[in-house]
Protein backbone atom coordinates (compact mmCIF):
# COMPACT_ATOMS: atom_id res chain seq x y z
CA UNK A 1 0.00 0.00 0.00
CA UNK A 2 1.22 3.18 -0.63
CA UNK A 3 1.74 5.65 2.41
CA UNK A 4 0.24 8.84 1.53
CA UNK A 5 -1.73 10.96 4.14
CA UNK A 6 -5.65 10.80 3.18
CA UNK A 7 -5.45 14.16 3.55
CA UNK A 8 -2.58 15.26 1.08
CA UNK A 9 -4.09 13.47 -1.28
CA UNK A 10 -7.34 14.83 -1.09
CA UNK A 11 -5.92 18.22 -1.76
CA UNK A 12 -3.75 17.20 -4.63
CA UNK A 13 -6.28 15.69 -6.58
CA UNK A 14 -8.87 18.46 -5.42
CA UNK A 15 -6.59 20.68 -7.10
CA UNK A 16 -6.31 19.08 -10.13
CA UNK A 17 -10.30 18.72 -10.60
CA UNK A 18 -10.56 22.64 -10.05
CA UNK A 19 -7.89 23.50 -12.68
CA UNK A 20 -10.13 23.48 -15.27
CA UNK A 21 -12.20 26.18 -13.91
CA UNK A 22 -9.82 28.98 -14.43
CA UNK A 23 -8.46 31.45 -14.89
CA UNK A 24 -8.70 32.58 -11.32
CA UNK A 25 -8.24 36.19 -11.16
CA UNK A 26 -7.27 38.21 -8.02
CA UNK A 27 -10.31 38.90 -5.35
CA UNK A 28 -11.50 42.66 -5.63
CA UNK A 29 -12.02 43.92 -2.40
CA UNK A 30 -15.99 43.77 -3.04
CA UNK A 31 -15.98 40.25 -3.61
CA UNK A 32 -14.01 39.52 -0.48
CA UNK A 33 -16.35 41.36 1.90
CA UNK A 34 -19.55 39.25 0.61
CA UNK A 35 -17.23 36.32 0.96
CA UNK A 36 -16.86 37.04 4.39
CA UNK A 37 -20.37 38.29 5.20
CA UNK A 38 -21.53 34.82 3.72
CA UNK A 39 -19.44 33.29 6.37
CA UNK A 40 -20.00 35.26 9.22
CA UNK A 41 -23.78 34.78 8.60
CA UNK A 42 -23.45 31.55 8.73
CA UNK A 43 -21.25 31.27 11.63
CA UNK A 44 -24.88 33.32 12.98
CA UNK A 45 -23.84 36.25 14.16
CA UNK A 46 -25.61 39.61 14.02
CA UNK A 47 -24.95 43.24 13.26
CA UNK A 48 -21.70 42.14 11.23
CA UNK A 49 -19.52 44.75 10.33
CA UNK A 50 -16.68 44.49 8.21
CA UNK A 51 -14.34 47.45 7.71
CA UNK A 52 -10.68 48.48 6.78
CA UNK A 53 -10.56 45.50 4.25
CA UNK A 54 -7.29 45.81 2.32
CA UNK A 55 -5.33 43.31 0.40
CA UNK A 56 -2.11 42.52 2.56
CA UNK A 57 1.04 42.27 -0.05
CA UNK A 58 4.09 39.31 -0.28
CA UNK A 59 3.87 35.82 -0.25
CA UNK A 60 3.61 33.90 -3.59
CA UNK A 61 0.78 31.20 -2.89
CA UNK A 62 -2.09 32.74 -0.52
CA UNK A 63 -4.31 36.07 -1.04
CA UNK A 64 -4.64 37.70 1.68
CA UNK A 65 -6.64 40.44 3.24
CA UNK A 66 -6.40 42.24 6.62
CA UNK A 67 -10.04 43.65 8.04
CA UNK A 68 -11.52 44.67 11.19
CA UNK A 69 -14.80 42.70 12.39
CA UNK A 70 -17.28 43.58 15.38
CA UNK A 71 -20.47 41.76 15.72
CA UNK A 72 -23.19 41.05 18.19
CA UNK A 73 -20.80 38.67 20.13
CA UNK A 74 -18.00 40.79 19.86
CA UNK A 75 -19.10 44.17 19.47
CA UNK A 76 -15.34 45.55 20.15
CA UNK A 77 -14.17 45.48 16.27
CA UNK A 78 -10.73 43.35 16.51
CA UNK A 79 -8.47 42.87 13.22
CA UNK A 80 -8.24 39.44 11.47
CA UNK A 81 -6.50 38.18 8.11
CA UNK A 82 -8.04 35.56 5.88
CA UNK A 83 -5.81 33.78 4.14
CA UNK A 84 -7.45 32.00 0.51
CA UNK A 85 -6.66 29.89 -1.94
CA UNK A 86 -6.13 30.54 -5.52
CA UNK A 87 -7.48 27.55 -7.89
CA UNK A 88 -3.58 27.00 -7.99
CA UNK A 89 -0.14 28.15 -7.07
CA UNK A 90 3.24 27.21 -6.12
CA UNK A 91 2.34 25.10 -3.59
CA UNK A 92 -1.58 23.01 -2.76
CA UNK A 93 -1.96 23.02 0.99
CA UNK A 94 -4.55 22.83 3.45
CA UNK A 95 -6.65 25.66 5.51
CA UNK A 96 -8.04 22.71 7.56
CA UNK A 97 -4.30 21.32 8.25
CA UNK A 98 -3.47 24.63 9.49
CA UNK A 99 -5.84 25.64 11.62
CA UNK A 100 -5.56 22.39 13.14
CA UNK A 101 -2.14 22.53 13.69
CA UNK A 102 -1.96 26.52 14.59
CA UNK A 103 -4.54 26.10 17.48
CA UNK A 104 -2.46 22.92 18.64
CA UNK A 105 0.67 24.16 19.46
CA UNK A 106 -1.12 27.60 20.58
CA UNK A 107 0.47 26.52 23.92
CA UNK A 108 4.39 25.83 22.32
CA UNK A 109 5.32 28.62 20.35
CA UNK A 110 3.96 32.18 19.49
CA UNK A 111 1.37 31.43 16.46
CA UNK A 112 -1.75 33.55 15.47
CA UNK A 113 -4.55 32.65 16.83
CA UNK A 114 -7.14 30.85 14.90
CA UNK A 115 -10.54 33.13 14.30
CA UNK A 116 -11.75 30.43 11.40
CA UNK A 117 -11.71 28.52 9.02
CA UNK A 118 -14.13 27.34 5.43
CA UNK A 119 -11.76 24.23 4.80
CA UNK A 120 -13.50 23.50 0.82
CA UNK A 121 -14.64 27.39 0.38
CA UNK A 122 -18.09 26.50 1.29
CA UNK A 123 -18.83 30.38 2.23
CA UNK A 124 -15.90 32.16 0.80
CA UNK A 125 -15.64 30.61 -2.65
CA UNK A 126 -12.32 29.05 -2.09
CA UNK A 127 -10.75 27.37 0.79
CA UNK A 128 -9.72 29.99 3.74
CA UNK A 129 -8.42 30.60 7.25
CA UNK A 130 -9.31 33.50 9.22
CA UNK A 131 -6.42 34.34 12.19
CA UNK A 132 -6.48 37.24 14.45
CA UNK A 133 -3.96 40.23 13.72
CA UNK A 134 -0.52 40.29 15.23
CA UNK A 135 1.48 43.02 15.48
CA UNK A 136 5.15 42.81 13.83
CA UNK A 137 7.49 42.92 11.25
CA UNK A 138 8.61 40.17 8.95
CA UNK A 139 11.68 42.11 8.12
CA UNK A 140 13.22 45.44 9.53
CA UNK A 141 11.09 48.45 7.97
CA UNK A 142 14.60 49.66 6.50
CA UNK A 143 14.73 50.97 3.06
CA UNK A 144 17.32 48.88 2.11
CA UNK A 145 15.57 45.51 2.73
CA UNK A 146 15.07 44.00 -0.61
CA UNK A 147 14.37 40.09 -1.69
CA UNK A 148 10.70 38.40 -2.25
CA UNK A 149 9.05 37.12 1.30
CA UNK A 150 12.35 37.10 3.18
CA UNK A 151 14.36 35.51 0.96
CA UNK A 152 17.95 37.11 0.61
CA UNK A 153 16.75 39.95 3.18
CA UNK A 154 19.65 41.18 5.65
CA UNK A 155 18.35 41.65 9.28
CA UNK A 156 21.12 44.42 10.25
CA UNK A 157 21.59 45.05 13.74
CA UNK A 158 18.27 42.63 14.56
CA UNK A 159 20.43 39.89 13.18
CA UNK A 160 21.96 39.19 16.97
CA UNK A 161 18.48 39.46 18.63
CA UNK A 162 16.33 37.12 16.37
CA UNK A 163 19.01 34.36 15.97
CA UNK A 164 18.60 33.03 19.48
CA UNK A 165 14.80 33.04 19.56
CA UNK A 166 14.98 31.65 16.15
CA UNK A 167 16.74 28.52 17.30
CA UNK A 168 14.60 28.30 20.45
CA UNK A 169 11.39 28.30 19.05
CA UNK A 170 12.24 25.92 16.40
CA UNK A 171 13.19 23.15 19.05
CA UNK A 172 10.38 24.31 21.15
CA UNK A 173 8.37 22.80 18.02
CA UNK A 174 10.55 19.74 17.69
CA UNK A 175 10.46 18.67 20.74
CA UNK A 176 6.72 19.32 21.29
CA UNK A 177 5.02 15.97 22.21
CA UNK A 178 1.82 16.48 23.76
CA UNK A 179 -0.34 16.14 21.01
CA UNK A 180 -2.55 13.38 21.98
CA UNK A 181 -5.89 15.32 23.23
CA UNK A 182 -5.43 17.81 20.16
CA UNK A 183 -7.00 17.19 16.97
CA UNK A 184 -4.84 16.46 14.37
CA UNK A 185 -7.57 14.80 12.23
CA UNK A 186 -5.89 15.74 9.18
CA UNK A 187 -3.01 14.61 9.59
CA UNK A 188 -0.92 11.23 9.93
CA UNK A 189 2.18 10.40 12.17
CA UNK A 190 4.65 7.97 11.20
CA UNK A 191 5.45 4.88 13.46
CA UNK A 192 8.69 5.70 14.97
CA UNK A 193 11.30 3.69 13.72
CA UNK A 194 10.20 3.03 10.73
CA UNK A 195 11.38 5.25 7.05
CA UNK A 196 7.66 6.54 7.21
CA UNK A 197 8.16 9.62 7.89
CA UNK A 198 10.06 10.23 4.45
CA UNK A 199 7.98 8.21 2.20
CA UNK A 200 4.66 9.68 3.05
CA UNK A 201 6.76 12.91 2.00
CA UNK A 202 7.93 11.43 -0.66
CA UNK A 203 4.46 10.05 -1.84
CA UNK A 204 2.29 13.21 -1.13
CA UNK A 205 5.27 15.11 -3.71
CA UNK A 206 5.29 12.37 -6.09
CA UNK A 207 1.56 12.68 -6.54
CA UNK A 208 2.08 16.43 -6.98
CA UNK A 209 4.63 16.03 -10.06
CA UNK A 210 2.37 13.39 -11.68
CA UNK A 211 -0.39 16.17 -11.97
CA UNK A 212 1.71 19.04 -12.40
CA UNK A 213 4.36 17.87 -14.68
CA UNK A 214 4.50 20.25 -17.60
CA UNK A 215 7.69 19.03 -19.45
CA UNK A 216 9.71 15.81 -17.93
CA UNK A 217 12.76 16.28 -15.90
CA UNK A 218 14.84 13.50 -16.02
CA UNK A 219 16.48 14.82 -12.36
CA UNK A 220 13.51 14.83 -10.98
CA UNK A 221 12.66 11.23 -11.70
CA UNK A 222 15.76 9.89 -10.88
CA UNK A 223 15.78 11.49 -7.74
CA UNK A 224 12.32 10.28 -6.92
CA UNK A 225 13.66 6.99 -6.99
CA UNK A 226 16.90 7.80 -5.20
CA UNK A 227 15.00 9.33 -2.77
CA UNK A 228 12.73 6.29 -2.26
CA UNK A 229 15.82 3.69 -2.27
CA UNK A 230 17.65 5.43 0.46
CA UNK A 231 14.75 6.71 2.87
CA UNK A 232 16.45 6.32 6.52
CA UNK A 233 15.11 5.42 9.45
CA UNK A 234 13.41 8.24 11.74
CA UNK A 235 13.39 7.12 15.28
CA UNK A 236 11.17 9.66 17.04
CA UNK A 237 8.69 11.44 15.07
CA UNK A 238 7.73 15.27 15.66
CA UNK A 239 6.24 18.22 14.07
CA UNK A 240 8.19 19.78 11.05
CA UNK A 241 7.56 22.95 10.12
CA UNK A 242 8.53 22.66 6.78
CA UNK A 243 9.22 26.50 6.06
CA UNK A 244 10.98 27.93 8.95
CA UNK A 245 12.93 30.79 8.05
CA UNK A 246 13.61 34.63 7.93
CA UNK A 247 10.53 36.32 6.60
CA UNK A 248 7.76 33.37 7.89
CA UNK A 249 8.22 34.50 11.77
CA UNK A 250 7.36 38.27 12.85
CA UNK A 251 9.24 40.40 15.38
CA UNK A 252 8.31 43.67 17.43
CA UNK A 253 10.81 46.76 16.68
CA UNK A 254 12.84 48.11 18.35
CA UNK A 255 13.13 44.97 20.78
CA UNK A 256 13.57 42.11 18.24
CA UNK A 257 11.09 40.25 19.98
CA UNK A 258 9.66 37.39 18.38
CA UNK A 259 6.34 37.56 18.25
CA UNK A 260 4.79 35.55 16.07
CA UNK A 261 5.33 32.65 13.60
CA UNK A 262 3.84 32.17 10.69
CA UNK A 263 2.86 29.72 7.23
CA UNK A 264 2.49 26.56 9.16
CA UNK A 265 0.91 25.15 5.53
CA UNK A 266 3.84 22.94 4.71
CA UNK A 267 3.80 21.71 8.44
CA UNK A 268 3.75 17.99 8.82
CA UNK A 269 4.95 15.29 11.46
CA UNK A 270 8.45 13.65 10.24
CA UNK A 271 12.10 14.04 10.55
CA UNK A 272 13.49 16.97 12.38
CA UNK A 273 16.32 17.02 10.04
CA UNK A 274 14.27 17.90 6.91
CA UNK A 275 13.68 21.15 8.88
CA UNK A 276 16.76 21.56 9.54
CA UNK A 277 18.35 20.76 5.63
CA UNK A 278 15.64 23.42 5.03
CA UNK A 279 16.80 26.01 7.01
CA UNK A 280 20.36 25.36 5.31
CA UNK A 281 19.46 26.43 2.10
CA UNK A 282 21.14 28.93 0.45
CA UNK A 283 18.35 30.74 -0.96
CA UNK A 284 17.32 32.00 2.36
CA UNK A 285 20.50 32.82 3.67
CA UNK A 286 23.07 35.24 2.91
CA UNK A 287 26.68 36.54 3.07
CA UNK A 288 27.84 38.66 5.81
CA UNK A 289 30.32 41.71 5.70
CA UNK A 290 33.24 39.10 6.48
CA UNK A 291 32.13 37.15 3.30
CA UNK A 292 30.94 34.29 5.69
CA UNK A 293 27.42 32.41 4.99
CA UNK A 294 24.96 33.06 6.94
CA UNK A 295 21.85 30.60 7.58
CA UNK A 296 18.62 32.13 7.06
CA UNK A 297 20.91 35.89 6.94
CA UNK A 298 20.75 35.00 10.93
CA UNK A 299 23.89 32.94 11.80
CA UNK A 300 26.82 30.93 10.06
CA UNK A 301 25.99 27.30 9.65
CA UNK A 302 28.50 25.51 12.02
CA UNK A 303 27.09 27.62 15.13
CA UNK A 304 23.50 26.95 13.95
CA UNK A 305 24.07 23.18 14.53
CA UNK A 306 25.81 23.51 17.47
CA UNK A 307 23.01 25.72 18.59
CA UNK A 308 20.32 23.54 17.62
CA UNK A 309 22.24 19.90 19.19
CA UNK A 310 22.68 21.58 22.50
CA UNK A 311 19.13 23.57 23.16
CA UNK A 312 17.52 20.61 21.58
CA UNK A 313 19.69 17.52 22.96
CA UNK A 314 19.15 16.03 19.52
CA UNK A 315 21.93 14.61 17.52
CA UNK A 316 22.19 15.63 13.93
CA UNK A 317 23.01 12.69 11.91
CA UNK A 318 24.74 14.18 8.69
CA UNK A 319 23.92 11.39 6.33
CA UNK A 320 20.45 11.62 7.11
CA UNK A 321 20.51 15.88 6.89
CA UNK A 322 22.32 15.10 3.31
CA UNK A 323 19.60 12.98 2.46
CA UNK A 324 16.79 15.59 3.57
CA UNK A 325 18.88 18.54 2.05
CA UNK A 326 18.81 16.24 -1.07
CA UNK A 327 14.53 16.27 -0.63
CA UNK A 328 13.81 19.47 0.03
CA UNK A 329 15.94 20.71 -3.35
CA UNK A 330 13.36 17.54 -5.15
CA UNK A 331 10.66 19.36 -3.47
CA UNK A 332 11.57 22.79 -4.31
CA UNK A 333 12.39 21.79 -8.02
CA UNK A 334 8.65 20.17 -8.12
CA UNK A 335 7.39 23.43 -6.87
CA UNK A 336 9.67 25.43 -9.36
CA UNK A 337 9.40 23.09 -12.44
CA UNK A 338 5.55 21.67 -11.86
CA UNK A 339 3.45 23.39 -9.68
CA UNK A 340 4.29 27.30 -10.75
CA UNK A 341 4.61 26.80 -14.70
CA UNK A 342 1.35 24.51 -14.30
CA UNK A 343 -0.33 27.19 -12.30
CA UNK A 344 1.61 29.93 -14.68
CA UNK A 345 0.20 28.56 -18.41
CA UNK A 346 -3.23 27.73 -16.67
CA UNK A 347 -3.67 31.63 -15.44
CA UNK A 348 -4.98 30.15 -12.18
CA UNK A 349 -3.05 32.38 -9.95
CA UNK A 350 -3.15 35.70 -8.58
CA UNK A 351 0.25 35.72 -8.93
CA UNK A 352 1.17 34.31 -12.26
CA UNK A 353 3.71 36.70 -12.80
CA UNK A 354 5.57 35.90 -9.84
CA UNK A 355 5.47 32.34 -9.84
CA UNK A 356 6.35 31.95 -13.45
CA UNK A 357 9.81 34.16 -12.58
CA UNK A 358 9.92 32.06 -8.99
CA UNK A 359 9.56 29.04 -11.43
CA UNK A 360 12.72 30.18 -13.23
CA UNK A 361 14.71 28.80 -10.43
CA UNK A 362 14.01 25.45 -10.29
CA UNK A 363 17.42 24.63 -12.50
CA UNK A 364 18.88 25.95 -9.09
CA UNK A 365 17.26 23.25 -7.45
CA UNK A 366 18.55 20.58 -9.78
CA UNK A 367 22.26 21.81 -9.52
CA UNK A 368 22.19 21.26 -6.01
CA UNK A 369 20.48 17.74 -6.19
CA UNK A 370 23.38 16.73 -8.22
CA UNK A 371 25.88 18.29 -5.59
CA UNK A 372 24.59 16.48 -2.97
CA UNK A 373 24.16 13.16 -4.43
CA UNK A 374 27.50 13.52 -6.05
CA UNK A 375 28.37 14.13 -2.25
CA UNK A 376 30.70 17.18 -3.08
CA UNK A 377 29.32 19.47 -0.52
CA UNK A 378 26.31 20.50 1.53
CA UNK A 379 24.18 23.12 0.34
CA UNK A 380 25.24 25.82 2.61
CA UNK B 1 11.29 43.71 -39.60
CA UNK B 2 10.38 47.01 -39.01
CA UNK B 3 9.88 47.32 -35.71
CA UNK B 4 11.41 45.05 -34.53
CA UNK B 5 11.00 42.76 -31.65
CA UNK B 6 13.59 44.37 -29.16
CA UNK B 7 11.91 47.67 -30.45
CA UNK B 8 8.73 46.57 -29.56
CA UNK B 9 9.77 45.47 -25.62
CA UNK B 10 11.75 48.08 -24.84
CA UNK B 11 8.54 50.56 -25.65
CA UNK B 12 6.68 48.11 -23.97
CA UNK B 13 8.91 48.38 -20.97
CA UNK B 14 9.13 52.40 -20.79
CA UNK B 15 5.60 52.37 -20.98
CA UNK B 16 5.27 50.36 -18.22
CA UNK B 17 7.43 52.30 -16.33
CA UNK B 18 7.45 55.79 -17.42
CA UNK B 19 3.77 55.79 -17.78
CA UNK B 20 1.11 52.88 -16.45
CA UNK B 21 2.83 52.67 -12.83
CA UNK B 22 3.61 56.10 -11.72
CA UNK B 23 -0.30 56.03 -12.53
CA UNK B 24 -1.27 52.90 -9.91
CA UNK B 25 -3.07 53.74 -6.73
CA UNK B 26 -0.08 53.80 -4.30
CA UNK B 27 -2.52 51.77 -1.76
CA UNK B 28 -2.44 48.65 -4.65
CA UNK B 29 0.28 47.23 -3.72
CA UNK B 30 -0.81 44.46 -6.05
CA UNK B 31 -0.92 46.16 -8.85
CA UNK B 32 2.40 48.07 -8.41
CA UNK B 33 4.58 44.44 -7.73
CA UNK B 34 2.86 43.13 -10.86
CA UNK B 35 4.08 46.44 -12.85
CA UNK B 36 7.22 46.03 -11.67
CA UNK B 37 7.30 41.86 -12.66
CA UNK B 38 6.07 43.14 -15.72
CA UNK B 39 8.88 45.32 -16.41
CA UNK B 40 11.11 42.13 -15.22
CA UNK B 41 9.93 39.59 -17.25
CA UNK B 42 10.31 41.89 -20.50
CA UNK B 43 13.62 42.75 -19.51
CA UNK B 44 14.69 39.01 -18.86
CA UNK B 45 12.53 38.29 -22.64
CA UNK B 46 14.69 40.57 -24.24
CA UNK B 47 17.98 38.91 -22.93
CA UNK B 48 16.28 35.62 -24.29
CA UNK B 49 14.03 35.85 -27.49
CA UNK B 50 16.83 36.29 -29.88
CA UNK B 51 18.50 33.15 -28.95
CA UNK B 52 15.44 30.48 -27.73
CA UNK B 53 16.41 28.70 -31.16
CA UNK B 54 19.88 27.68 -29.81
CA UNK B 55 18.45 27.44 -26.61
CA UNK B 56 15.94 25.01 -27.40
CA UNK B 57 18.57 23.18 -29.68
CA UNK B 58 20.92 22.70 -27.15
CA UNK B 59 18.45 21.32 -24.66
CA UNK B 60 16.96 19.04 -27.69
CA UNK B 61 21.04 17.46 -28.00
CA UNK B 62 21.73 17.31 -24.39
CA UNK B 63 18.53 15.04 -24.13
CA UNK B 64 19.17 13.45 -26.70
CA UNK B 65 22.72 12.25 -25.85
CA UNK B 66 21.26 11.39 -22.46
CA UNK B 67 18.78 9.05 -23.76
CA UNK B 68 21.32 7.69 -26.64
CA UNK B 69 23.86 7.22 -23.50
CA UNK B 70 21.10 5.48 -21.22
CA UNK B 71 20.16 2.87 -24.17
CA UNK B 72 23.64 2.02 -24.70
CA UNK B 73 24.10 1.01 -21.14
CA UNK B 74 20.44 -0.64 -20.39
CA UNK B 75 20.56 -3.82 -18.97
CA UNK B 76 17.75 -5.53 -16.77
CA UNK B 77 14.41 -7.77 -17.11
CA UNK B 78 11.33 -6.79 -18.99
CA UNK B 79 10.60 -3.29 -18.51
CA UNK B 80 14.40 -2.36 -18.89
CA UNK B 81 14.48 -3.88 -22.35
CA UNK B 82 10.54 -2.74 -23.20
CA UNK B 83 11.22 0.73 -22.46
CA UNK B 84 14.80 0.76 -23.94
CA UNK B 85 13.35 -0.47 -27.30
CA UNK B 86 10.47 2.12 -27.41
CA UNK B 87 13.38 4.71 -26.58
CA UNK B 88 15.56 3.53 -28.95
CA UNK B 89 12.52 3.74 -31.49
CA UNK B 90 11.91 7.11 -30.70
CA UNK B 91 15.64 7.89 -31.17
CA UNK B 92 15.35 6.64 -34.60
CA UNK B 93 12.25 8.36 -36.18
CA UNK B 94 13.99 11.76 -35.00
CA UNK B 95 13.91 13.71 -38.46
CA UNK B 96 17.17 14.38 -40.29
CA UNK B 97 15.55 18.26 -40.36
CA UNK B 98 14.20 19.56 -37.16
CA UNK B 99 11.50 22.08 -36.82
CA UNK B 100 12.90 25.95 -37.06
CA UNK B 101 11.28 27.13 -33.81
CA UNK B 102 12.00 26.68 -30.47
CA UNK B 103 8.76 25.40 -29.81
CA UNK B 104 8.89 22.88 -32.52
CA UNK B 105 12.24 21.61 -31.71
CA UNK B 106 11.10 21.22 -27.78
CA UNK B 107 8.38 18.92 -28.44
CA UNK B 108 10.70 16.68 -29.85
CA UNK B 109 13.08 17.42 -26.23
CA UNK B 110 9.86 16.35 -24.58
CA UNK B 111 8.76 13.61 -26.34
CA UNK B 112 12.53 11.68 -25.82
CA UNK B 113 12.07 13.13 -21.92
CA UNK B 114 9.10 10.94 -21.47
CA UNK B 115 10.49 7.82 -22.80
CA UNK B 116 13.99 8.47 -20.75
CA UNK B 117 11.83 8.83 -17.66
CA UNK B 118 10.36 5.35 -18.28
CA UNK B 119 13.73 4.10 -18.87
CA UNK B 120 14.83 5.77 -15.57
CA UNK B 121 11.87 4.09 -13.86
CA UNK B 122 12.19 0.86 -15.55
CA UNK B 123 16.24 0.77 -14.28
CA UNK B 124 14.58 1.07 -10.65
CA UNK B 125 11.73 -2.06 -11.28
CA UNK B 126 14.39 -4.46 -12.67
CA UNK B 127 17.64 -3.23 -14.33
CA UNK B 128 20.88 -4.82 -13.66
CA UNK B 129 23.62 -3.13 -10.59
CA UNK B 130 25.66 -2.22 -13.27
CA UNK B 131 23.15 -0.24 -15.36
CA UNK B 132 21.87 1.41 -12.18
CA UNK B 133 25.52 2.85 -11.42
CA UNK B 134 25.73 4.01 -15.01
CA UNK B 135 22.38 5.52 -14.72
CA UNK B 136 23.28 7.46 -11.75
CA UNK B 137 26.62 8.94 -12.86
CA UNK B 138 24.73 9.47 -16.77
CA UNK B 139 21.53 11.17 -15.41
CA UNK B 140 23.84 13.66 -12.99
CA UNK B 141 26.21 14.47 -15.44
CA UNK B 142 22.98 15.60 -17.79
CA UNK B 143 21.74 16.82 -14.67
CA UNK B 144 24.60 18.96 -13.95
CA UNK B 145 25.38 20.55 -17.55
CA UNK B 146 22.03 21.07 -18.71
CA UNK B 147 20.68 22.70 -14.99
CA UNK B 148 23.39 24.99 -15.43
CA UNK B 149 22.40 26.19 -18.59
CA UNK B 150 19.23 26.62 -17.32
CA UNK B 151 20.42 28.65 -14.40
CA UNK B 152 22.56 30.85 -17.04
CA UNK B 153 19.73 31.64 -19.19
CA UNK B 154 17.08 32.53 -16.04
CA UNK B 155 20.02 34.19 -14.37
CA UNK B 156 18.53 37.50 -14.98
CA UNK B 157 15.41 36.49 -12.75
CA UNK B 158 18.47 37.73 -9.49
CA UNK B 159 17.42 34.56 -7.83
CA UNK B 160 20.15 32.37 -7.89
CA UNK B 161 22.53 32.78 -5.18
CA UNK B 162 25.54 32.03 -6.97
CA UNK B 163 24.49 34.03 -9.92
CA UNK B 164 27.69 35.70 -10.14
CA UNK B 165 29.66 32.58 -10.72
CA UNK B 166 27.80 31.57 -13.94
CA UNK B 167 28.81 32.62 -17.38
CA UNK B 168 26.67 34.45 -19.90
CA UNK B 169 24.23 33.33 -22.36
CA UNK B 170 26.31 33.64 -25.28
CA UNK B 171 29.05 32.10 -24.07
CA UNK B 172 26.84 28.98 -22.67
CA UNK B 173 25.28 28.93 -26.43
CA UNK B 174 28.19 27.99 -27.91
CA UNK B 175 31.05 26.27 -25.08
CA UNK B 176 30.67 22.55 -24.99
CA UNK B 177 31.14 22.85 -21.41
CA UNK B 178 27.40 22.23 -21.15
CA UNK B 179 27.60 19.76 -23.43
CA UNK B 180 26.40 15.99 -22.54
Amino acid sequence: MLLIEPRVQYITERKAAKRKHGPYYPRTITHTEAALLRLFGARGFKNIQVSGLKRMTGGASKEQFAFWLSHDQAPEKKRYILRMDPLEGITETCRLREAQVLRAVADVVPVPPVFDVDPEGEYLGQPGLLIEFVSGVTKPTDPSITGISGIGSNCGRYTDLLAPQFVENLTKIHSWTDWSNKDLSAYVIPRANTNEAALYQLNGWALTWAQDKVEPVPMITFVENWLRDNAPLCEVPCLVHCDYRLGNFMFEEPSGKITTILDWELAHFGDFHEDIAWILQKLFGGWNDKGEFLVCNLMPRDKFLEDYQRLSGRTINLKTLRYYEVMNAWKCAIMDLGSAIMAGQNCNSHQDLLITWVGSTGAVFLNQMVELIRGQKHVA
Amino acid sequence: MLPDIDNRINNLIKAVEKTIAPAIDPENGLAQEQAALVVGHLKMLNTQWDKAYLFERGSFDNMVSLARQLAAAAEGGQHVVSTKDALAAQLDALPTELPPTPSGVNKYTIAIGYLVDDLINACYTDGRPAFKTALAELVLNYGEKQATRERIWFNANGLDPDKAKLGSIDDMLVSDAYRV
